[in-house]
C-alpha cells in the first residue's frame, strides 16, 4: 500500500517536475546588504532556445527603481550527439537597481519567457541599512592590521559648508573624490561624471581642484568639484545622494601585474533647512549675502552737455543674478541714462557687478550728486543692511559752443545758441549759428592735385631705385661681361679716334686703325693689328656684299694714302672721315 | 601779357570775395526764416550752400536744427552725424546727438563697422589719420633708402628690414585709409521703415525700424540697401527711407535740389 502511495505520487509530480526542469533561469545581486540609495547589479540569466525579455513590471511598489540597463550578455551552445544536432543561448540581462527603503527589502521573482514557457527567477532578500555590514565589520577589522581595504583604495564624500541657510544665501557643496595615494592605486571615473540632481538650487560658479589629505589613517589624492549653489525656496530642501559606478586599479603580484574591479561608488543625501527672508524693505535691491559698495566718478569739474559715465560697483558674495541695479535718486541738475552692466570675477570668489551711468549735466554751478543706498540682507545679522555710497560735490561749468559762444541753462529758439535742456524730459533743442566761422571757401587746393602730389611722392623714391638698379646693373656687366663692355665702348672710342686724326700724322693709317679697332671691339676679336683680309673674313655673312665691298675699299684706300708716300689733301682726308663714319654706322647697325 | 594776367587776378579775387558775400547773405537769410518759423525755406537756403561745397559742421548743425524744428528728427541726426563726420573731435554735437536720442521710442546705439576692418585696425582707432599718413611716408621713404643702400651694399640685413619698412608702410597706409573711410551709416528718416528678406517691397517684412535708428550700410544696390542693425539683425530697405552718412550726406530731401552734397 505503502508503495502504491509512493508510485502515485511520484507519477502526480512528474508533469511538475519535468516542467520545471526546463526553466533554467536564476537571479543574483552584487550585494546582499547596502546602504540606501546604493546602486547595486541584478543580474539575471536564463538558458533555452527561444528567451524573451525579463519582465521588471513586478519591481513596482516593491521600492526598487531600475536606474540603469539592462547590459545584454549573449551565449551559444551547439551540441550534435549522434548525429543529432541541438541548439541553446544563454542570455543574461544585468540591471542597476536602487532601495531608498530601509530594513529587508525583497526582489520578487521576475517571469522570464523560456521556449514559451513562463518561468520565475528566484525572489533575493537584499537587507538595506544605514549601519555597518558584516563586510564593512571585517573590512575594519583588516584595517586595524594597517591593511587597506578595497573600500579604502578608493571613496567619496559629499559635503556643504553649511546646513541653515536663508533663501538665496550661498552655499558651497563640495563633491570629493578620494583615491588611495600610495601603493599605485587609481580609478576609472565615467567620462561623463553624473552629478546629484539639484533641480531645487539655482547653480553659480564652479570650481575644480586636486590636493591630499589624510583620511581613515590613509593619506589621499583628493579630486573636488566645490559648486556654488543658492536654494529657491524656503523648506526643507535635499541635495539627492551621489552615486555612480567606476573601476579600481590596484596593483599585485598577479600575471599583468593589476587587479580591478567594478565599484559602486555612493555618497548620502544631505538636508539643508532653507529660512524664509523676514519681510523687506521697500529699498531692497534683491540682493543676499555680503556686499560692500563703491562708486567712480571720472572728475570734480563737468561740463554742461558733456556725458560723463558714472560707474557704482556692488562687490561681495552672493548670487550675481539678484544683485539689482542701486536705487538713483533724482537728479534735477543732470540726464541720467543707463545703466549698462558689466560683471568681474567669475571664479567663485567675490564678484564685482558694475553699474554704469551716463550723466549729462544740464545746469552749471557747484552740484552734489546724491547720496546712494543699497540694501541688502545679511545672513550672518539675520536682517537686512544698507551700504551708503556718501554724496559728492562736483562744479559744473558752461560749455562753448563750436561758434564760441557760451552755453547757458536757458535754451530759447533763435535767440541763443544753447542747446541745454531746462528739464529732464523737455526734448533738447539744437540751436541755430548765426555766425559762421567757416563759410568761406578760401584757396583749397584740389583733390586730383593733392592726390597727384601724393602719388608722385610715393612713386618718386621707386623710380630713383629702378635708375639706379639698372645703372648698378649696368657697371656690373661692363665689369664682369668683356665682349659687352668692348662693345659698348666701340663707337665712343671710334670717335675719339677719328677726332684725333689730322692731316699732318698719318690720317690714313688712324682712320684705318679706328675702323679696324670699331670692329674688332664690335665682334669681340683681336684687340689691334687686323689687316684688311682679317676684317673681310670677319665681317662676310654679317653685312650684305655691297657693303662688305665698300668698306674694303674703305680700308684700301686707307692702305694706299698710308703707303704710298703723298700727303692726303684735306678734303681726301674729310671725305675718308666721311666714309670711315658712314661705315661705322652701318656696321653699329648691322652688329648690334 | 602781364596786364591780362593781372587783370584775371583781380577778377577772380573780386568774384572770390563777391561770393562769400553771397554766401553770408544766404546764411543770413536762412537764419531769418528760421526765426520767422519758415523752415521749409531756411533749409532750401541751407542746403543750397551745402551744395556749393560748403563743409562746414556749423551748416550741418543749422539744418539739423531745421529739421528738428520741422518733427523729423531722423534727418536731423542724420545731419548731426555728419557734422560728427566733419568734426569728430568737438563732443558739443555727441552731447546734442546724445539729446536728440532721448527724444525718441527707441534709442538705439551707433553700429560698429564689425568684420575685417576692424580686426585688422583695432589699434589705429587711437592714432590720428595725419599721424598714420606721416608714420606711413616716413616708413616708406626709410624702406626704399635702405632698398637703395643695398644696391651698393648687398646685405640680407637691409633686404629684410627694407621688407618689414615697406609692410609696416602699407598697413599704416592702410589704416590711414580705414580712418578716413569709415563704413557708411543709415539712419531711418521715416516713422516706420520695414526691413524686407529681400529686395521686393510686395514681400511681408521681417521687421520694422522706428525713425532715427542708426544701422550699418553694408551693401548700396541702387534702389534698395542692404543694413545690419546694431543688435546683428539683417535685411534689406529701400534707399529713399534712410539718410546715409559716409563722406558725403544723403537723404531724401523735399527741395528741388540734388540729394548728393
Amino acid at each position: 500500500m505503502r508503495h502504491c502511495i509512493c508510485i502515485a505520487l511520484l507519477i502526480a509530480l512528474l508533469p511538475v517536475s519535468s516542467g520545471f526542469g526546463a526553466c533554467n533561469v536564476s537571479a543574483q545581486i552584487s550585494s546582499g546588504s547596502v546602504l540606501p540609495g546604493q546602486l547595486v547589479q541584478l543580474t539575471i540569466q536564463a538558458s533555452g532556445s527561444n528567451i524573451s525579455d525579463p519582465d521588471l513590471s513586478v519591481l513596482k511598489d516593491t521600492g526598487w527603481q531600475v536606474i540603469d540597463g539592462p547590459v545584454i550578455g549573449r551565449s551559444y551552445q551547439i551540441m550534435v550527439i549522434n548525429g543529432r544536432r541541438t541548439e541553446s543561448q544563454t542570455l543574461t540581462w544585468t540591471y542597476t537597481l536602487r532601495c531608498d527603503r530601509q530594513g529587508k527589502q525583497q526582489i520578487p521573482a521576475i517571469p522570464v519567457t523560456v521556449d514559451k514557457q513562463q518561468c520565475l527567477t528566484n525572489p533575493i532578500q537584499v537587507t538595506i541599512t544605514s549601519q555597518k555590514s558584516e563586510t564593512e565589520r571585517s573590512d575594519a577589522n583588516a584595517r586595524q592590521n594597517g591593511q587597506p581595504t578595497l573600500d579604502d583604495l578608493a571613496f567619496i564624500t559629499t559635503s556643504v559648508d553649511r546646513k541653515q541657510v536663508f533663501q538665496g544665501e550661498q552655499i558651497m557643496l563640495t563633491l570629493s573624490i578620494y583615491v588611495l595615494d600610495s601603493m599605485g592605486v587609481d580609478i576609472e571615473i565615467p567620462r561623463n561624471l553624473p552629478l546629484p540632481n539639484l533641480s531645487d538650487f539655482l547653480q553659480g560658479p564652479q570650481n575644480r581642484t586636486v590636493d591630499r589629505a589624510n583620511m581613515r589613517g590613509f593619506s589621499y589624492r583628493v579630486q573636488r568639484l566645490e559648486q556654488v549653489i543658492y536654494p529657491v525656496q524656503a523648506g526643507t530642501l535635499t541635495i539627492p545622494a551621489w552615486s555612480w559606478q567606476g573601476r579600481v586599479y590596484w596593483p599585485d603580484r598577479s600575471l599583468f601585474g593589476q587587479s580591478s574591479a567594478i565599484r559602486d561608488f555612493y555618497a548620502p543625501p544631505i538636508t539643508i533647512t532653507v529660512e524664509a527672508l523676514p519681510p523687506s524693505p521697500p529699498e531692497f535691491s534683491g540682493a543676499v549675502g555680503a556686499y560692500r559698495a563703491e562708486s567712480v566718478f571720472p572728475r570734480d569739474t563737468l561740463t554742461v552737455g558733456t556725458p560723463v559715465q558714472w560707474a557704482i560697483a556692488i562687490t561681495g558674495k552672493g548670487n550675481p543674478d539678484t544683485v539689482g541695479a542701486p536705487r538713483i535718486p533724482p537728479i534735477p541738475w543732470a540726464h541720467i541714462s543707463g545703466p549698462e552692466i558689466d560683471l568681474d570675477g567669475r571664479d567663485g570668489g567675490e564678484l564685482t557687478k558694475i553699474f554704469t551711468y551716463q550723466l549729462t549735466p544740464l545746469v552749471s554751478g557747484e552740484q552734489e550728486l546724491p547720496e546712494i543706498q543699497y540694501v541688502f540682507f545679511a545672513p550672518p545679522l539675520r536682517q537686512y543692511k544698507t551700504v551708503r555710497i556718501p554724496a559728492k560735490k562736483v562744479n559744473v561749468v558752461a560749455s562753448v559752443s563750436p561758434s564760441g559762444t557760451e552755453n547757458t541753462r536757458t535754451a530759447s529758439e533763435g535767440s541763443t545758441q544753447s542747446f541745454s535742456r531746462q528739464d529732464t524730459n523737455a526734448p533738447i533743442v539744437i540751436p541755430i549759428v548765426k555766425d559762421p566761422t567757416g563759410l568761406s571757401s578760401g584757396w583749397r587746393i584740389s583733390r586730383w592735385t593733392t592726390r597727384s602730389a601724393f602719388a608722385i611722392a610715393l612713386l618718386s623714391p621707386v623710380a630713383v631705385w629702378i635708375v639706379l638698379s639698372l645703372y648698378v646693373l649696368r657697371l656690373n656687366r661692363m665689369k664682369t661681361d668683356r665682349a659687352y663692355a668692348r662693345k659698348s665702348r666701340a663707337v665712343n672710342l671710334f670717335e675719339e679716334r677719328l677726332r684725333q686724326t689730322t692731316p699732318d700724322e698719318d690720317p690714313g693709317g688712324c682712320i684705318y686703325k679706328a675702323v679696324t679697332d670699331l670692329v674688332s671691339d664690335l665682334l669681340d676679336a683681336r684687340e689691334s693689328g687686323l689687316t684688311t683680309e682679317e676684317v673681310v673674313s670677319l665681317l662676310a655673312g654679317r653685312i650684305s656684299e655691297d657693303e662688305l665691298r665698300r668698306l674694303e675699299l674703305l680700308l684700301r684706300r686707307c692702305e694706299r694714302a698710308r703707303y704710298g708716300g703723298a700727303d692726303l689733301s684735306v678734303e681726301e682726308v674729310q671725305a675718308l672721315r666721311e666714309g670711315a663714319f658712314e661705315m661705322a654706322a652701318m656696321l653699329v647697325e648691322r652688329l648690334r | 601779357m602781364k596786364t591780362r594776367v593781372k587783370y584775371v587776378t583781380v577778377f577772380l579775387l573780386v568774384a572770390a570775395f563777391g561770393w562769400a558775400d553771397v554766401k553770408s547773405d544766404i546764411w543770413s537769410d536762412a537764419v531769418r526764416a528760421v526765426e520767422n518759423g519758415r523752415y521749409d525755406d531756411a533749409l532750401k537756403g541751407f542746403w543750397r550752400l551745402a551744395d556749393e561745397g560748403v563743409m562746414s559742421p556749423e551748416l550741418y548743425q543749422n539744418l539739423a536744427a531745421c529739421y528738428q524744428r520741422s518733427g523729423e528728427t531722423g534727418k536731423a541726426l542724420a545731419c548731426l552725424e555728419f557734422a560728427v563726420r566733419l568734426q569728430p573731435s568737438e563732443e558739443t554735437y555727441h552731447a546734442m546727438i546724445n539729446g536728440l536720442l532721448r527724444s525718441l521710442d527707441r534709442q538705439s546705439i551707433r553700429p560698429t563697422g564689425g568684420g575685417w576692418r576692424d580686426a585688422v585696425f583695432f589699434w589705429t582707432d587711437h592714432i590720428s589719420p595725419g599721424l598714420l599718413v606721416i608714420g606711413g611716408l616716413l616708413l616708406w621713404f626709410t624702406a626704399w633708402g635702405i632698398l637703395l643702400l643695398r644696391l651698393w651694399y648687398p646685405r640680407r640685413a637691409l633686404t629684410l628690414s627694407a621688407a618689414i619698412l615697406l609692410l609696416l608702410a602699407c598697413y599704416a597706409g592702410a589704416g590711414w585709409w580705414h580712418r578716413t573711410h569709415p563704413l557708411p551709416v543709415g539712419i531711418t528718416v521715416r516713422t516706420e521703415t520695414p526691413i524686407f528678406f529681400g529686395k521686393n517691397a510686395d514681400d511681408v517684412p521681417r521687421f520694422i525700424l522706428s525713425e532715427g535708428e542708426r544701422i550699418a550700410i553694408t551693401l548700396l544696390d541702387g534702389s534698395w540697401s542692404k543694413i545690419r542693425t546694431s543688435d546683428g539683425k539683417t535685411g534689406w530697405c529701400q534707399t529713399d527711407s534712410i539718410a546715409i552718412v559716409s563722406n558725403t550726406l544723403q537723404m531724401p530731401r523735399t527741395d528741388m535740389l540734388e540729394p548728393d552734397v
